[in-house]
């Protein structure tokens, strides 16, 4: 009854008459059902179309309404906890698997396409125990990685891409139990999502930082701190780095390859060094968001923009056009833990906001 | 029970889960067919084919046979009592036990890529045999373990297994419990499977039948549960099997009909699976049973209508919605005060063109002061009717051109010609044209454009429902005035109208045809004289016999006639055309009638009801497909 509630009010916001009705509701009910009701960070009590009922009321005039519902319709994109695990599973035969037997290629001299002779060789075996599985984020999902593919094991795999001393020597020890000599000789970092990919390789007053950066910076650098981490690899020729997410935009990619080639070059070292994503979000997405007109005027109204949500976090980013998410980037993208703020922030304003949000969400960095 | 916004969106008996939703949203007439050929004593120990388009209920059919529709219905017997005593008449279950196994085999699954294998054609026959027999065997301990409440694999081991024949077509030792018939039935399908995965047509290792010998070791006899036997009796239902390729439908149907023992085997399918002569009404001689749901429904039309009207408000029941029927909210006639100004409008009209018809005669004076008085005793929609039957009475007259003197025409001559059958329904039909006002509407409607197919009412009536719920959503009135229910027909049939490309073939062909002939009956309808009373919406093929230097084959044995053969029997196996038997001229000669499906009548603006046709020649009807 209370579903029933609801639809009547989102029929009334919308003015919809029975015809609409029948046209609309069968559509709503699918992917509420489908997909939209699993989001995690919706209230107690509250689902998608309770919350499309309240986002759609805050759009004073119906024209901006139907505007702003046939944007949902058109160009929303949710990614469900299914689709971001089957991504996660996939990833091993699409990403990495290729990468390794390309590897055993150039070592044993062969075409790369004699796949059963590499994946049954001692090469590839020994290959794939040294590589080692890092987690850049708690998104990264590197228990799921891992069960993906039985013969990687626990001891070649780690949710962090800080590493303790104690932690690189047990590693070293347990490759050695399992029969292998020497050190890791390719490292796989992998999260799950980028939008912008400034968090994990930037240019701040013309300093690099981010998490890739860092942790690139630990193995090539020269701090004695991090000796255990050369302990750990063995980073001269054929070492790799491969970054990996499951879902990425194509200018996020774009900006991480750059940033680490000028990077690589200043320290002038030799390595091989590659980003790729399971799933690429085009950059096609974000310019037909753009390029919907009518729902951009109604963002850049005034009180469809909450100036709070530009800290100094959010500041880091462009912040030349603020409303179209961090770093302009755009986004109608929804994850179902929770939106990214590269997404427009109609679609995410946080419950205790001026404005409101389709899919509220829970902000990692805040200015206190 | 799980239940749902909108029902009417559940289609397949498959997609039913639950089988006591199911027992509930089955209508039990067409057990009545079954019933009759019980009674005839041709049901069981036989062969029956089940024959329909898509969505006439075949599966559903089969699927009330199977095990748990029949526990479901037999633990609900008291809310199902009539549907129990049917099946109780039929012998199919008693108040104590389930005496029929009904095992359900679809015919869906990798038949048809043996074919492709690189085999002789006697080996090609010998592996779908042999993997028939297997199937049949899974099928039949599957639904034991349904019928006994047993868990696979565990209950397997409880069933004992007793072939007596002396004959063993095991060619192994003979299995004998539920286990091992299991184990040797699935050795076989996984050979089969292994050889049609492989790269190389590796056969070597699979057990090849000669027989289908299925039917013969799986009698109720040689099962026994703690050493009872368990059912009396075995139907074997083989579903869909127009997926067969036309040589393994041909074997498969050749092989039961010379080898027929004792089974009793239905097989259902749809009518693509026949070849078009065939669907033409050329069939050798079958020595085996047919029911035609279509054909069935087809001479029952009031008892179709009703089981209709059962199915939508059960389904209505089963919405979240609170909406508890479906035909009550089904709005049947006009607000004729809505519509007053049209039809005030379609009698100006009428008038002038009556005025110019007759202003050189007397003839016609005192039946258009007949109509003057009339003006003011009835209302506006009897007045238009009245006008029109007037109109078209006198453009028959005018058309006869015949020398007569101008006596003026007696106004009891009129009321004879107006209570005419053929003139009352073409001047709804052409006064509801002219005024724009709703014509396809009502639950009558709804059955009628059904065309004695549950599918194609459920596709109409899903959207009426859907629209009901909104109406009660938004707090509207909840039932449908009839320019509401027109208008989501008129949807409905231009999306189906849109979608057949997509699901036919010779689909160019068949919509040229269509569009052809359906301009065709509607310009030959609405003529100002109505010469086919009704109007026309099917057509007879005639042979052309004058003007031939010698004697043709019939034309759907002329091989000049492909196109037309294969856009007829396409129209056919897709309902699209219906054909009717139907008696006139000389002799009472019987005629094969082919009436545009109903819902083709509404894209065309035809009238709904059967028997306004036109007789045509293979030639003329080719030309529609080629010009």
């Amino acid at each position: 009854m209370r579903t029933f509630l609801t639809e009547r009010l989102l029929a009334k916001v919308m003015h919809w008459s029975s015809e609409e009705t029948s046209q609309e509701r069968p559509l709503l009910q699918a992917l509420a059902g489908f997909k939209y009701d699993e989001y995690q960070q919706f209230s107690p009590g509250i689902r998608f179309i309770e919350s499309l009922a309240k986002w759609l009321q805050q759009f004073k005039t119906i024209e901006d309404r139907k505007i702003a519902y046939n944007f949902i319709k058109r160009h929303l994109i949710f990614i469900s906890n299914d689709q971001m695990a089957h991504l996660v599973n996939i990833t091993f035969t699409d990403k990495i698997n290729p990468i390794l037997i390309e590897k055993v290629a150039v070592q044993k001299e062969v075409k790369p396409f004699h796949i059963n002779l590499i994946i049954r060789s001692p090469e590839y075996k020994e290959m794939l125990r040294k590589s080692l599985f890092i987690g850049l984020s708690d998104g990264a999902r590197i228990d799921l990685l891992r069960r993906s593919k039985p013969a990687i094991s626990n001891e070649q795999v780690f949710p962090s891409y800080h590493i303790s001393t104690k932690k690189a020597a047990d590693m070293i020890e347990e490759l050695s139990k399992s029969g292998y000599q020497g050190k890791f000789n390719s490292v796989f970092l992998v999260d799950d999502f980028t939008a912008s990919g400034k968090s994990y390789f930037r240019l701040e007053e013309n300093v690099f930082t981010g998490k890739i950066h860092k942790f690139l910076q630990d193995l090539f650098g020269s701090d004695e701190s991090q000796k255990h981490l050369k302990d750990l690899f063995d980073i001269s020729d054929g070492f790799t780095v491969n970054v990996i997410f499951y879902l990425a935009t194509e200018s996020a990619i774009n900006t991480i390859r750059k940033a680490i080639k000028v990077f690589i070059d200043t320290l002038g070292i030799k390595v091989s060094c590659d980003v790729q994503a399971v799933q690429l979000i085009e950059q096609k997405i974000s310019d037909d968001v753009k390029g919907d007109k009518a729902f951009i005027k109604i963002i850049n109204k005034s009180e469809h923009f909450d100036i709070s949500i530009v800290d100094s976090h959010y500041e880091k980013g462009d912040i030349s056009e603020p409303q179209l998410g961090f770093n302009g980037c755009a986004l109608p993208l929804v994850l179902s833990h929770n939106t990214p703020n590269n997404s427009l922030p109609i679609l995410w304003f946080a419950e205790d906001s001026t404005c409101v949000g389709l899919f509220p969400r829970v902000t990692r960095h805040k200015d206190e | 029970m799980s239940r749902l916004r909108n029902p009417f969106v559940m289609r397949n008996a498959e997609k039913i889960e639950s089988s006591e939703q199911f027992i509930s949203l089955y209508d039990i007439t067409i057990l009545e067919a079954i019933t009759q050929k019980f009674d005839e004593g041709k049901l069981w120990e036989n062969i029956v084919y089940i024959h329909s388009s898509p969505g006439a209920g075949k599966t559903s059919l089969l699927r009330v046979f199977e095990p748990l529709s029949l526990k479901a219905l037999r633990g609900s017997r008291s809310n199902y009592k009539a549907f129990f005593s049917k099946l109780e008449h039929l012998n199919v279950l008693t108040n104590e036990r389930i005496e029929l196994l009904g095992v359900s085999l679809q015919c869906t699954r990798n038949y048809e890529m043996l074919e492709e294998l690189n085999v002789s054609e006697a080996h090609k026959k010998r592996y779908f045999f042999s993997l028939l027999n297997a199937r049949i065997v899974i099928a039949t301990l599957r639904s034991i373990l349904q019928l006994e409440n047993l868990r696979f694999p565990e209950g397997l081991d409880d069933i004992s297994y007793e072939y007596k024949d002396e004959s063993n077509f095991f060619l192994q030792e003979c299995p004998k419990n539920g286990k091992e018939l299991f184990d040797w039935a699935s050795s076989i399908e996984r050979g089969v499977y292994k050889a049609i995965d492989s790269f190389l047509p590796n056969m070597e290792n699979v057990q090849g039948h000669d027989e289908l010998f299925a039917f013969s070791v799986l009698q109720p006899e040689y099962f026994l549960i703690n050493g009872k036997t368990i059912f009396n009796r075995v139907l074997f239902m083989l579903d869909d099997t127009h997926k067969l390729t036309p040589t393994q439908r041909t074997k498969l149907e050749t092989y039961i009909r010379e080898r027929r023992g004792n089974n009793s085997i239905w097989i259902s399918e749809r009518l693509e699976a026949l070849a078009p002569k065939e669907n033409l009404g050329t069939t050798y001689e079958r020595d085996f049973l047919e029911i035609n749901l279509e054909s069935y429904w087809h001479e029952k039309q009031k008892k179709f209508k009703d089981s209709l009207i059962r199915i939508a408000d059960s389904r209505a029941n089963l919405s979240t919605e609170g909406l508890n029927s479906f035909s009550d909210y089904i709005e049947t006639n006009i607000d004729e005060d809505d519509f007053k100004e049209d039809f005030i409008g379609v009698v100006s009209s009428i008038q002038e063109r009556l005025n110019a018809v007759t202003k050189h005669t007397s003839k016609y004076d005192e039946w258009l002061e007949y109509l003057v008085q009339k003006e003011k005793e009835i209302s506006p929609l009897d007045l238009a009717h009245l006008y029109k039957k007037v109109e078209i009475i006198i453009n028959r007259l005018v058309k006869k051109d015949q020398l007569s003197l101008d006596f003026p025409l007696t106004v009891d001559e009129l009321k004879v010609k107006l209570e005419s059958s053929d003139v009352i329904p073409a001047a709804k039909l052409f006064v509801s044209h002219e005024a724009n006002i709703p014509f396809y509407h009502g639950i009558n409607m709804l059955a009628d454009l059904s065309s004695y197919n549950y599918d194609q009412f459920l596709s109409f009536s899903s959207d009426l429902f859907e629209e009901m719920i909104s109406n009660k959503l938004i707090g509207q009135q909840i039932s449908l005035s009839p320019s509401r229910q027109e208008k989501i027909i008129l949807k409905v049939v231009e999306k189906r109208w849109n979608d057949l490309p997509k699901q036919i073939p010779y689909a160019k062909e068949v919509i040229k045809f269509l569009s052809e002939f359906g301009n065709y009956a509607s310009q030959q309808t609405y003529q100002g004289n109505a010469p086919y009373g009704a109007g026309i919406n099917g057509f007879t093929i005639k042979e052309k016999t004058s003007g031939k230097l010698f004697i043709e084959n019939k034309w759907h044995e002329n091989e000049i006639y492909e196109t037309l053969i294969n856009v007829i029997s396409t129209c056919i196996s897709y309902n699209l055309l219906e054909v009717r038997k139907t008696k006139q001229g000389e002799k009472d000669r019987e005629w094969s009638v082919y009436y545009l499906n109903r819902w083709l009548c509404v894209k065309f603006n035809l009238p709904v009801s059967y028997g306004g046709f036109r007789h045509k020649n293979a030639d003329e009807l080719t030309k529609w497909i080629l010009k």
